[in-house]
């Protein structure tokens, strides 16, 4: 319904009752202004004109005394009705009066639907996403592990001079364990997937073999049945197994009768000792069984081989730097004590958690970063437009300091005003809160550990309301500090300048800086993505299907039995249709595993040592041709390198080097417990722990010359487009129905499995960004149409003057323009200071400055959005007809 | 005497006074209203020659108010600037009902003493 003149009746009306205190008696006022609104109504009706309906109802105005003391009495009613002076206290003063503020600002809210809709979206989304980052943050990297005294659990690793982490040997972790048992407890686990059979589908277990004392270590009490002790832990205890509790619950539908009896793992009967909870996520998550290692004397006295993790639990009262100290004392004398392994090698303890959390520390914080950036805007985009409704609203505050009303009073009012507003948006940020939070888990699921923990819980909803009233405070404070300093002249209108349009502008200029770093930085995660992309694993990874297999130690007890399987089932998938060629590896690029071992190689005097600790992979001969590795000198192997054949080996690029500088052709090296061999092959250096990991030297042997029957793993290569993996299955399960194969993926997989995090944080930063320009040009727009509608009698004016529509609209522009330089500039100085930060968190982003050309790219796209923006606006105030303009 | 000493205009006005509340009551007895229509259902039914005071309207429902003879509400209406209706009070109606009486048997002694009748 239109009102034209009701603001001018409520003006006239006060004015008459000047000398009522306090804005309450507002409602005084709107009652009779409404009945001046009706008469207006009923003269235009009748058929006068507007200007003679308006005298009709000035001239009422002006023939009423408004001296009859009820109506100067109702006005103070008001106030009287709600507020007995008598007997209240400050307190309940002060809470009725909010209460009555409250009531005011909700009908402010109802009159503007739109205005309210599009503030309490704006703060639903700033505030959403915040508490939504930081449960995030909250369920990865600050709630406690669910465990005992999680602050006292540790994890061990050896450090090579090269600065690369290891696992240790069985004696190593003997050694450690008992020269420092006054500071900690050491236990030791190893991955160990074994075969479940004897019972439909043969089923691969994620499982860990795991030393006697690794439950006491982690102090998690069993969910049911009990865990293993030191008694299970010898090579002559029988079998016993401990599931977890996802598994226990797939496979035996969570019977607890399954306790005491016997499954077949790898070929051998374990029986079910008990049944860990769902929560209990060590050594690693997914786990479906542990089983106790029971290694026999000679494995535990080995220092060679490194194929132990070390997890340890502090004693009471001993720190993590008391527990470092001792144990590096233990790494010098071992040092000391066994050169031939265990040379300048150091070891490092450091929290459980950082381990956990540490790839995704620095991405998270990052994106955390980024939310902040988006509230901050979006608090500066609402002060905006609470900036800009300040100002239409100037009448009103106007009328309110004409009948009296104080400096806080008003200020109050705004305030309350704004908290209303926050308290919505920030009841909103809860249900916004919840859909991010599903998209962050979605994304984040098996990439960022733990992430599936986070949910919405009373945390969030105090961080909700702690930032919905600092948002209040923020966005409200600086809005009704300007209103209420309005000062009012005789005729009751504020002043124009009361909120000018500098303030909008201080904040759009914020926002843009913002906007800007935001947008830098998902630029520069998307160039690191990109970057990455890009890494040359040293392999073709297109049109290859790899898979995993474990083989039972009861049916392929040897090496020689694992190159005959490996023999057969490579022929079988050979000659399946597609199937370009086939290779054979004891551990698959991108899955991680590597076998490290003491190697003795023949040097010249000058280059010793000559035994030193390098990779060791059994692989067959199309391995490299399936893979496309390249040949970099020599040959490869071939079929005829066979068991019973000369043992030859070949090396890598890196390995050919640093031990012969690169002539590596017909050198000898022996792998400790390995007969000598001829090198007679020099590959490329491939990625193979991960696209950003560059691998140190490595020895290959040939599969079927394998020396390890331990190493009873093996991951398949196939070459050929569209392959279809059931049919790879198909083939070996020709070959033995029994066999189970798992981690079936396409190596292309592998890869965006790396590029993963990078996405990842492209796609979170950069809907940030996005989020945060959108703010960002609604914000311009806002600002420009306000700054139109505050100069809109000066326009009109210099229209009226004979100035030019396009000499308005630069004016316009010119004052949205040199926000957007200041912007800019601000904007320019933050992605400075931010790219060595998203540059430490994206660990491919090229170069070590901010990048002019993405900085150049942002500021382009900011201006030429921005402008465009304006330009609506600017070009509304060219089309301002001077007549309106000079009668307002 | 009520009336003694004034001029007919005056007796006119001070009796307008006297009933004001009266009329302004008996307007509400069937529905609540806002002031403005009071105002113009006063003008009609008396054909003009009952009309209120903008101000004194007010004043007089903000006192009937305060005495808890009507009740003020504001109602918002779709499309519409929200108004302040005021219904009677059950208070209000009591007070009506003594007043209509005091009126009647006034008008009843006027007739009797000044031998004004129907015409």
């Amino acid at each position: 319904m239109r009102e034209p003149h009701l603001e001018l009746w409520k003006t006239l009306i006060a004015r008459r009752l000047a000398s009522l205190d306090r804005t309450l008696a507002a409602e005084a006022i709107e009652e009779l202004a409404s009945h001046c609104a009706d008469l207006y109504a009923e003269a235009c009706d009748a058929g006068a004109s507007d200007a003679a309906a308006r005298d009709a109802v000035v001239r009422l105005l002006e023939r009423t005394a408004f001296g009859d003391l009820a109506v100067r009495r109702r006005a103070r009613r008001f106030l009287a009705s709600r507020l007995d002076e008598r007997t209240s206290n400050v307190l309940t003063r002060w809470t009725t009066d909010i209460a009555f503020d409250l009531r005011y600002a909700l009908r402010g809210m109802r009159r503007h639907v739109g205005f309210t809709a599009a503030l309490v979206s704006i703060l639903a989304f700033g505030i959403g996403a915040t508490i939504a980052a930081f449960t995030v943050i909250d369920a990865v990297m600050l709630r406690a592990l669910p465990y005992p005294r999680p602050d006292a659990l540790v994890v061990l690793s050896k450090v090579t001079n090269a600065g690369e982490s290891r696992t240790v040997s069985t004696a190593d972790w003997r050694d450690y364990a008992a020269q420092n048992a006054s500071s900690l407890t050491l236990a030791a686990y190893s991955s160990w997937p074994m075969n479940l059979t004897g019972g439909g589908e043969p089923l691969r277990l994620r499982s860990f073999i795991v030393s006697g004392n690794f439950f006491e270590v982690a102090g998690e009490k069993p969910l049911l049945g009990r865990v293993f002790g030191a008694a299970d832990d010898t090579p002559s205890a029988p079998g016993v197994a401990v599931l977890s509790e996802p598994f226990w619950a797939s496979r035996f539908g969570r019977s607890p009768a399954v306790l005491g009896t016997s499954m077949l793992v790898n070929g051998r009967p374990v029986t079910i000792a008990g049944v860990m909870p769902r929560a209990f996520a060590l050594p690693a998550r997914d786990v479906d069984l542990w089983t106790a290692m029971g290694l026999a004397p000679e494995v535990l006295a080995d220092r060679a081989s490194e194929w132990v993790s070390v997890i340890g639990r502090l004693r009471p009262g001993v720190s993590l730097a008391t527990a470092q100290a001792n144990l590096s004392v233990t790494a010098a004398s071992l040092s000391a004590q066994f050169p031939r392994t265990n040379r300048d090698e150091r070891i490092a303890v450091h929290p459980l958690i950082d381990t956990i959390i540490g790839e995704v520390r620095r991405p998270l914080w990052l994106g955390a970063a980024a939310v902040v950036f988006v509230l901050l805007a979006a608090c500066a985009n609402a002060a905006n437009l609470l900036l800009a409704r300040a100002t239409m609203r100037r009448d009103e505050i106007a009328l309110c300091a004409a009948l009296g009303a104080d400096a806080s009073r008003l200020a109050r009012q705004l305030l309350v005003e704004s908290a209303a507003l926050a308290g919505i948006g920030g009841a909103a940020g809860i249900g916004a809160a919840w859909m991010f939070l599903r998209v962050f888990v979605t994304l984040g699921a098996g990439r960022v550990p733990r992430v599936e923990t986070a949910q919405l819980n009373e945390a969030a909803i105090v961080v909700s309301v702690v930032v919905s009233m600092l948002t209040a405070l923020l966005f409200g404070g600086g809005a009704a500090w300007l209103l209420a300093r309005a000062r009012v002249s005789q005729a009751g209108r504020a002043q124009q300048s009361v909120t000018s349009p500098r303030l909008g502008g201080w904040l759009l200029a914020s926002q843009m800086a913002f906007a800007l770093v935001l947008a830098a930085s998902a630029l520069l995660v998307a160039r690191a993505y990109a970057a990455t992309g890009r890494i040359d694993p040293g392999f073709d990874v297109s049109d290859t299907v790899t898979l995993q297999m474990t083989l039972p130690r009861n049916r392929y007890p040897d090496s020689a039995a694992h190159a005959r399987f490996a023999e057969r089932i490579a022929d079988q998938i050979a000659s399946l249709p597609g199937v370009a060629s086939v290779g054979i590896v004891s551990d698959l690029p991108f899955v991680g595993n590597q076998l490290n071992f003491v190697v003795r190689v023949d040097r010249d005097a000058a280059e010793s040592p000559s035994e030193v600790r390098l990779t060791v992979r059994p692989a067959d001969a199309g391995y490299f041709r399936t893979l496309k590795i390249p040949l970099a000198a020599g040959r490869y192997f071939e079929a005829t390198d066979r068991a019973g054949a000369a043992p030859v080996a070949m090396v890598n690029r890196a390995a050919a080097d640093r031990l012969w500088r690169g002539a590596a052709i017909g050198r000898r090296l022996q792998v400790a417990g390995d007969v000598e061999r001829r090198v007679v092959g020099v590959v490329g250096d491939i990625r193979h722990a991960g696209l950003h990991a560059t691998e140190g030297p490595v020895v290959y042997v040939p599969y079927a010359q394998k020396p390890f029957d331990f190493v009873n793993w093996a991951g398949i290569v196939v070459r050929g487009p569209g392959l279809s993996p059931s049919t790879v299955k198909a083939a070996i399960a020709r070959v033995d129905p029994n066999q189970p194969v798992h981690a079936v993926m396409a190596m292309d997989e592998y890869v965006a499995r790396e590029l993963a995090p990078y996405r990842f944080g492209s796609l979170v930063v950069g809907s940030l960004a996005v989020a945060a320009f959108v703010l960002a040009i609604a914000g311009i727009y806002g600002l420009t149409a306000f700054i139109v509608g505050v100069r809109f009698r000066e326009l009109g004016v210099r229209l009226a003057l004979g100035a030019a529509p396009s000499t308005v609209v630069l004016l316009v522009l010119r004052q949205i323009l040199s926000i957007l330089v200041a912007g800019s500039a601000a904007g320019i100085i933050g992605t400075n200071a931010t790219t060595r930060f998203v540059r430490a968190a994206m660990p491919a982003s090229p170069g070590t400055g901010a990048d002019p050309m993405v900085l150049a790219a942002a500021v382009t796209l900011l201006g030429v959005t921005s402008l465009l923006a304006a330009l609506g606006p600017a070009l509304r105030a060219a089309r301002i007809d001077p007549k309106v303009a000079l009668q307002t | 005497m009520l009336l003694t000493g004034m001029s007919i205009g005056g007796a006119i006005r001070e009796a307008k006074k006297g009933t004001a509340e009266l009329v302004v009551l008996a307007f509400l007895e069937d529905e609540p209203r806002h002031g403005y229509e009071l105002v113009k259902l006063i003008d009609e039914r008396s054909g003009g020659a009952l009309t209120f005071n903008f101000a004194s309207l007010y004043a007089t429902l903000y006192k009937l108010e305060e005495r808890g003879l009507v009740q003020g509400r504001w109602v918002e209406r779709a499309g519409q600037r929200r108004r302040r209706y005021y219904r009677i009070t059950p208070r209000g109606r009591e007070v009506l009902a003594a007043q209509r009486r005091e009126w009647r048997q006034f008008f009843t002694l006027v007739r009797d003493l000044a031998g004004i009748s129907h015409a």
